[in-house]
């Protein structure tokens, strides 16, 4: 038996489908939850529903509710369905890689980076590498390797400073 | 320059259209709806500083738009021709859009996100389309901070569409699926395959012209190409069985289908008023009636055009003139019968 998405207590026997701005969402519930809800449900009382939010144990910090950069809030986010700017996502870390598997079924991107990223994170992982190399030549007492790698590391520095301006 | 919905695309006797849209955010700024106007201001003169200075070229084949300065009919225009959206034409913020000269591409500013890329193509093309969005996307890209984390991808304003926040849709044109009624189970089947289902403009999918446009829901844990391959290989299955009713249709029931189309013909063709609902519905037969080699006379493009004209808007645009709803009804009948006559001599000439 299927719960409702709404009620969670009585059999889901409607299936409710829904287009916000294009959005479509389907919900699966009861019939009295159907008849209350039918004309105020939306994309927000779902995503509400979903995300519970101001459950605050979910916090990283639990005395945190608020986004310390843009200053939403967990009951902004309640009422419009929308985050407030990229730093909310690490401010609601918990609840909302709890409401992304929900929506997507994953919390992975898989797809594209941005272009200058993919660049500077490629030199983050060859300087990492050189340093490891470093750390090991001067273990060793190979002062000459290790002067050369220092300038190769002083010149990818100097460039991934000139990518990130 | 030609537009894009002139050219006739593959497999256009069953795809009206293919769409790729991107949704990005810079990271510097929180996104549109709690950001001051300054920043959506930067939004818009960063965004085409960083476009322009990659290819001074492409000034050339842009046209920036700001919604403050021009009128509600041209805005409108611009959501009938899916170059922006209705929330964007009606939103409070500082908006605009950047669109190419062929209006195929445009970008959204300060919409829901600061920059939604989006590219319309005639019939099948979705990699077309996705190749032309990343292609600016790229660009963007170089010069700009994307709102971006390595784990969860862009970031996006709505969580729907954290990750590639890449929406794939194509609008088909399946009147004979809706005609036998075996629409209802390929919309539920499209559901379970994860693709959302609307019609050209909302909830009321059987009235408008039997187009149905179908889009992917999830953006997170795919990459970009998988996501349109399954927008295009379900598609795909459902214009087969658009194809096969259709001939099945011809072959058992060519009295009452053709008597359907050159009815609709008929109207179209001498009505004098016409509402759009109505004149939506008779299109769709005559663009039946064009694939299925019944009207010789128009082609699918003349439909295509139509479609877009004869919308509220549009209409008015056309018109250069305010129009109460019945005046657009006497409009409409008029623009439909004067372009077919038109189409219908050039083709006589042709012939003769």
């Amino acid at each position: 038996m299927a719960l409702c998405q709404i009620c969670k207590m009585r059999e889901a026997t409607v299936y409710f489908t829904q287009i916000v701005n294009g959005r479509q969402t389907n919900l699966f519930v009861c019939k009295e939850c159907a008849g209350t809800h039918g004309v105020k449900l939306d994309l927000n009382t779902l995503l509400t529903g979903l995300l519970g939010i101001s459950d605050n144990q979910d916090l990283p910090d639990p005395t945190v509710t608020r986004c310390d950069r843009c200053g939403m809030t967990a009951e902004d986010f309640n009422r419009t369905g929308r985050m407030g700017c990229s730093r909310c996502y690490q401010v609601f870390h918990n609840p909302m890689y709890a409401l992304l598997t929900r929506i997507h079924g994953n919390t992975r991107h898989r797809g594209k980076a941005p272009k200058r990223l993919e660049r500077i994170q490629a030199v983050d992982k060859q300087l990492d590498e050189l340093k490891k190399q470093l750390e090991e030549c001067i273990r060793t007492e190979n002062y000459e390797k290790a002067a050369q790698i220092r300038d190769e590391i002083r010149f990818l520095t100097s460039q991934k400073g000139g990518a990130t301006q | 320059m030609n537009k894009w919905y002139v050219d006739v695309g593959p497999d256009s006797d069953v795809v009206m259209s293919s769409r790729v849209r991107l949704a990005r955010n810079f990271e510097k700024y929180p996104f549109p709806h709690r950001s001051l106007s300054e920043h959506q201001e930067n939004v818009i003169k960063e965004t085409c500083d960083a476009i322009f200075s990659s290819n001074p070229k492409l000034k050339e084949s842009f046209t920036l738009i700001r919604f403050d300065e021009i009128s509600e009919i041209d805005r409108m225009v611009l959501v009938e021709k899916h170059l922006v959206s209705k929330e964007l034409a009606e939103s409070e913020l500082k908006t605009g859009a950047l669109i190419s000269q062929d209006e195929q591409l445009s970008i959204m500013f300060n919409e829901e996100d600061h920059l939604r890329i989006q590219c319309l193509a005639s019939g099948m093309q979705l990699e077309k389309a996705f190749d032309i969005c990343n292609y600016l996307d790229n660009i963007i890209s170089e010069e700009i901070d994307y709102a971006y984390d390595n784990v969860i991808g862009y970031l996006t304003s709505c969580p729907t569409n954290v990750g590639t926040a890449i929406r794939v849709s194509v609008m088909l044109h399946l009147p004979a699926l809706t005609m036998t009624g075996y629409i209802r189970s390929v919309l539920e089947s499209c559901g379970k395959l994860g693709l959302a289902v609307r019609g050209l403009y909302g909830e009321n999918t059987e009235a408008y012209g039997n187009m149905y446009q179908l889009s992917n829901q999830v953006t997170l844990g795919k990459n970009e190409n998988d996501i349109v391959m399954s927008v295009k290989n379900i598609s795909y299955q459902i214009i087969e069985q658009e194809r096969l009713l259709r001939a099945e249709l011809f072959q058992k029931n060519n009295d009452k289908i053709s008597d359907r189309i050159m009815r609709s013909f008929g109207i179209l063709r001498y009505a004098r008023t016409l509402t759009s609902d109505e004149a939506l519905q008779k299109l769709s037969d005559i663009r039946l009636g064009i694939n299925m080699g019944l009207i010789k006379e128009l082609s699918e493009t003349d439909v295509s055009e139509m479609m877009l004209l004869i919308q509220p808007a549009s209409l008015q645009q056309y018109e250069k003139k305010v129009l109460d709803p019945k005046e657009r009804d006497i409009c409409r009948a008029k623009y439909v019968r004067d372009h077919i006559e038109r189409k219908m001599g050039n083709y006589r000439e042709k012939t003769d």
